[in-house]
């Protein structure tokens, strides 16, 4: 099975859910509406056999102001990945449609991209951070995000006696 | 009113009726020696009963994804080295080979050779600190000492070969940083002589003690269904007992050119995909990795060691998600690229953030001195979980 | 399990760490006749290999201020400043025969950031950076692991 394939069947199955194909070198990628993820996986996984959830990230827009979230299933029997992506309005309460009732995989994945980008995901057990302390402020993954100066009254950057820095990027040149 | 009294007069059952029990909040870790780093789990007990096992992370965040779009591709390799740091050369692989893929570099066969030796040699120190560590959180210190002197091993001929011992940032886009000298090769050699009938005294002395199989066998039991559905790989997958490996099904680099076996977990000792059918792979893919090397150390072609790549990679724009088996599972770096010098986004996808994520599970109802056992056979590496 | 079976059991776990020991005692015997793999460390010194990555220093001698190495470094622990070189004067020139058009005013490493990954080395356009096999560094204040090159001392 191709690439094509799976967009064919989608599209004949599916098609008000796909959007179109984004044609990127070296992996296409199939475009999907963000409310209908939870159908379309569902069906890659029943009739497809897509049997895992292989990643699961989101990426952060600022120009086309929006967020996508990325989806990479994974088949081992026709051993291919195919990427979905859903587009969504950049806005601080933005949803998706979790997908923890098909994969497991997705609890902890659909927490870090909260942490880090900031998409809410309705229908997780415990839409909470997991790699950041529960109580910082912002989603560091997005492209204009700025470190704060302080964290519980310690500052950060690190900041030595001597004005070297231990940056997290932010003043990378 | 004494307890004999209350015998006589039949109240005891009564009494132990109204003895409190409660169940048990014990937080293991972020400091503790068998959660192999900074790994905190917060385990409700019942007596010793395990009732629920939650893993609390991110001790170890370093910002890996947010670093890797302010340094040009050439910078993130010492990052990626970082993740895995017990497995660095198979990380740094895994990232030389993403950014040839979306630029088209041809990498010239003496380093490919290269690399597959590297990678193999790192997958047998990798796996040895498994067993050594494995042996210690069962109790068993003397095998710990055994790895050790055979890791010591690889690590010096890593130092001669790449110039470091742990973080060694050896593969590069394009190729290897450095040639290998022909002592080294002599090195290799040496060692795998030496190295392959260690293993068996390995299983006399850990895998088929009877007290290290009682204390794994049934134990941390995950299943076919569990690993699809939690998106588990490598060890943990071929562990119950599905043949699949990347380098086998899907195959980078020359791997297509050597021959070697997908061991698998059999369920020998008691149930399969139990602890010690995980741990018995690990110690059967040190034997394939050492059988790799013997194929390909004589017959290293001479030649270049790095392709032409200028002194910035300029990687086209594009979207490129590749993965690679790391001795953990696997890794893949989706990488997006809008045509300038630094991506525009990077997500390394590790396999321990998803083998941890199944230990709430798979630890339910067992004991205490299980939980360890469990942890220890899922062979996770903080800095990757956390990145 | 009946007692015959913990017998059993009890019979397979004294014979497999028997031979478990086996192994331990040979182990033994090899080490106490032809020495421990062990060495004592501040008295016995590893060999270094060649081309080991240790702490890095810079000839300044041979240095064009290219700032090269600068830009190659992923975690920016090289600082360098120059000025443009007076053009009256005689031209400078490095061993490997390179012309300095720069002057170097500042060439400062902070070691303690740096990841030993060998890629400002590397893209060293006259081979004056480089990484000695110096690992014993340890200072007592932090400063100290800001290396001045134009006025190195050890």
């Amino acid at each position: 099975m191709t690439f094509q394939d799976v967009q064919n069947k989608l599209q004949s199955q599916l098609s008000s859910s796909i959007l179109g194909v984004e044609d990127v070198k070296p992996d296409p990628s199939l475009k999907i509406a963000p409310r209908d993820i939870v159908t379309v996986v569902q069906f890659m996984k029943d009739h497809l056999q897509f049997e895992t959830l292989g990643d699961l990230c989101g990426v952060d827009y600022p120009a086309q102001s929006s967020f996508c979230v990325v989806y990479h299933l994974q088949s081992y029997t026709h051993k291919m990945v195919v990427r979905l992506k859903c587009y969504l309005p950049r806005e601080d309460g933005a949803e998706m449609p979790s997908l923890t009732s098909i994969f497991k995989a997705a609890n902890w994945l659909e927490r870090e991209v909260f942490d880090m980008i900031g998409v809410r995901f309705t229908g997780h057990p415990e839409m909470r951070r997991i790699l950041c302390p529960e109580d910082w402020q912002g989603h560091p993954l997005r492209k204009d995000y700025v470190t704060p100066d302080y964290y519980n009254g310690m500052p950060v950057p690190l900041f030595f006696e001597d004005q070297t820095t231990v940056t997290s990027g932010e003043t990378h040149s | 009113m004494s307890i004999s009294q209350e015998l006589v007069e039949g109240r005891l059952s009564q009494t132990t009726e109204n003895l409190r029990t409660d169940e048990l909040l014990l937080n293991m870790g972020p400091q503790h020696p068998s959660t192999h780093g900074v790994l905190r789990v917060v385990v409700t007990t019942d007596g010793e009963i395990v009732r629920a096992a939650k893993p609390e992370i991110g001790y170890l965040h370093r910002c890996f994804e947010k670093h890797s779009e302010n340094v040009d591709y050439m910078g993130v390799a010492p990052y990626v080295d970082r993740l895995d740091y017990l497995a660095s050369m198979n990380n740094s692989m895994g990232w030389a080979i993403a950014v040839e893929r979306m630029v088209g570099i041809e990498v010239p066969r003496r380093a490919e050779f290269i690399r597959v030796i590297v990678a193999e040699l790192q997958r047998i120190a990798s796996h040895l600190l498994f067993f050594g560590t494995y042996g210690l959180d069962m109790g068993a210190f003397t095998a710990f000492l055994y790895a050790f002197r055979e890791r010591e091993k690889i690590l010096d001929i890593f130092e001669m070969i790449s110039g470091a011992r742990l973080l060694y940032n050896y593969m590069w886009v394009g190729g290897v940083s450095r040639d290998m000298s022909p002592e080294a090769v002599t090195r290799i050699k040496e060692f795998i002589d030496y190295f392959e009938p260690k293993i068996d005294e390995y299983n006399t002395l850990l895998s088929f003690n009877k007290i290290f199989t009682e204390r794994t066998k049934s134990v941390g039991i995950v299943d076919e269904a569990t690993c699809h559905t939690y998106g588990l790989t490598g060890v943990m997958l071929r562990g119950c007992g599905v043949r699949w490996d990347l380098r086998k099904d899907l195959p980078y680099s020359i791997y297509n050119e050597v021959e070697f076996d997908v061991p698998v977990g059999s369920g020998q000792m008691g149930t399969l995909g139990d602890c010690w059918d995980r741990y018995f792979v690990r110690m059967q893919e040190m034997r394939e990795s050492v059988r790799i090397i013997r194929q390909l150390i004589d017959r290293i072609p001479s030649g270049p060691h790095r392709g032409k790549v200028g002194k910035v990679v300029k990687v086209p724009a594009g979207e490129s998600f590749t993965r690679t088996e790391c001795p953990r599972g696997e890794l893949a770096f989706y990488i997006i690229s809008d045509g300038s010098a630094k991506p525009y986004r990077v997500r390394c996808k590790s396999p321990c953030f998803l083998n941890i994520s199944t230990l709430n599970e798979i630890t339910e109802g067992v004991m205490v001195a299980d939980l360890i056992a469990t942890i220890g056979s899922l062979d996770i590496v903080l800095g990757e979980v956390d990145r | 399990m009946t007692f015959r079976d913990y017998l059993d059991v009890l019979k397979d776990i004294v014979v497999s760490t028997a031979k478990g020991m086996a192994i331990t005692l040979r182990t033994f015997f090899k080490v106490t006749t032809k020495g421990a793999i062990t060495i004592q460390y501040p008295e016995v010194r590893d060999q270094i290999p060649l081309g080991s990555r240790g702490l890095l220093f810079n000839d300044v001698e041979d240095c064009i201020s290219c700032k090269q190495c600068a830009a190659a470094c992923p975690v920016d622990c090289i600082h360098i400043e120059a000025d443009k070189k007076d053009t009256a004067g005689t031209p400078d020139f490095t061993k490997g025969g390179v012309r300095k058009t720069l002057d170097l005013k500042k060439f400062d490493i902070d070691i303690s950031l740096c990841c030993y990954c060998g890629l400002c080395s590397a893209a060293c356009p006259t081979d004056c950076l480089y990484h000695t096999k110096e690992y014993e560094y340890s200072v007592y204040e932090r400063d100290k692991h800001i290396m001045d090159y134009l006025n190195y001392q050890r």
